[in-house]
């Protein structure tokens, strides 16, 4: 079960609120167009399956950039080790 | 000349609890009873020398109030807002100093720009009166760490016998991430501790 917090990052990705507790009555929207209570309650369904699709496209463009490279993960974190 | 019983009758306490006290050479005159919990302070500057006082607090600890939040609170803004912890005091003196210690918990900020950090500050009334933090970085979305904790120890004097309310705020600096204090409901305190001037 997603998080309030996951919740209102993926509806409002560029901020702009205060939140007091977790309910929608506790929203404030300061800096940012409001959203519904529905879509915020349907948020909390939607938030699994959009992190999912957010980490594989991350996924995939750390795999683009070390094929670039020519070079593999683990060769990649000794660079920063 | 020493005060007989009987010129003593003579001068008339008026209630309960008040004092004949000698007031000038071969002269009385009656001290009426102070309020409660005053206690007896030589004053010369008194007709009598002697005056009702609130008993000085010497150092010592007068009172000491605590508040607790368990409200997980949200900033996805630059602007400072409430964290929802906040205590309430009524100094007894108003020479009294107030020392307030705050542990702001499960402090946060969400994922996705390094820049992302937490600043936390102390408020009496609507007044700033302690910067507690910046930049408090805790970025606990990809490192797994679910809060950390602020404290501080701030010595006032609000030279007041009034509510005196004193709170934290918080905000991120940036504003596209918030900032989260008391995530997955863990409990901030503040403790307000009165001390005799």
């Amino acid at each position: 079960m997603a998080k309030c917090y996951q919740v209102l990052s993926m509806l409002i990705p560029n901020g702009g609120y205060v939140q007091v507790g977790e309910e929608y009555e506790g929203i404030q929207f300061l800096e940012c167009e409001p959203i519904s209570k529905a879509e915020y309650e349907a948020g909390f369904a939607q938030y699994d399956a959009w992190k999912a699709e957010k980490d594989a496209e991350k996924a995939a463009e750390k795999q683009a950039l070390l094929d670039r490279l020519g070079i593999t993960a683990e060769e990649a974190k000794l660079l920063f080790s | 000349m020493p005060i007989t019983k009987a010129t003593a009758s003579s001068i008339a306490p008026a209630a309960k609890g008040d004092l004949v006290v000698g007031s000038a050479t071969n002269d009385a005159s009656v001290l009426a009873v102070g309020s409660a919990n005053q206690v007896l302070t030589v004053d010369s500057s008194t007709a009598t020398g002697l005056k009702w006082a609130a008993p000085a607090g010497g150092g010592k600890v007068l009172q000491v109030v605590t508040a607790t939040t368990t409200t997980f609170t949200s900033n996805a803004t630059t602007t400072y807002s409430d964290t929802t912890l906040t205590a309430t005091i009524t100094p007894t003196l108003n020479t009294s100093t107030i020392l307030v210690l705050v542990n702001q918990n499960g402090i946060a900020t969400e994922d996705g720009n390094a820049s992302s950090g937490v600043g936390l500050k102390l408020l009496r009334g609507a007044t700033d009166i302690s910067l507690i933090a910046t930049r408090a970085t805790i970025n606990f979305t990809t490192t797994g760490q679910f809060g950390t904790t602020l404290s501080t120890a701030y010595k006032d004097s609000p030279a007041t016998t009034s509510a005196t309310t004193y709170k934290t705020q918080f905000k991120n600096n940036v504003a596209a991430n918030a900032a989260y204090v008391q995530i997955d409901d863990v409990m901030s305190t503040i403790t307000l501790l009165e001390i005799g001037a």
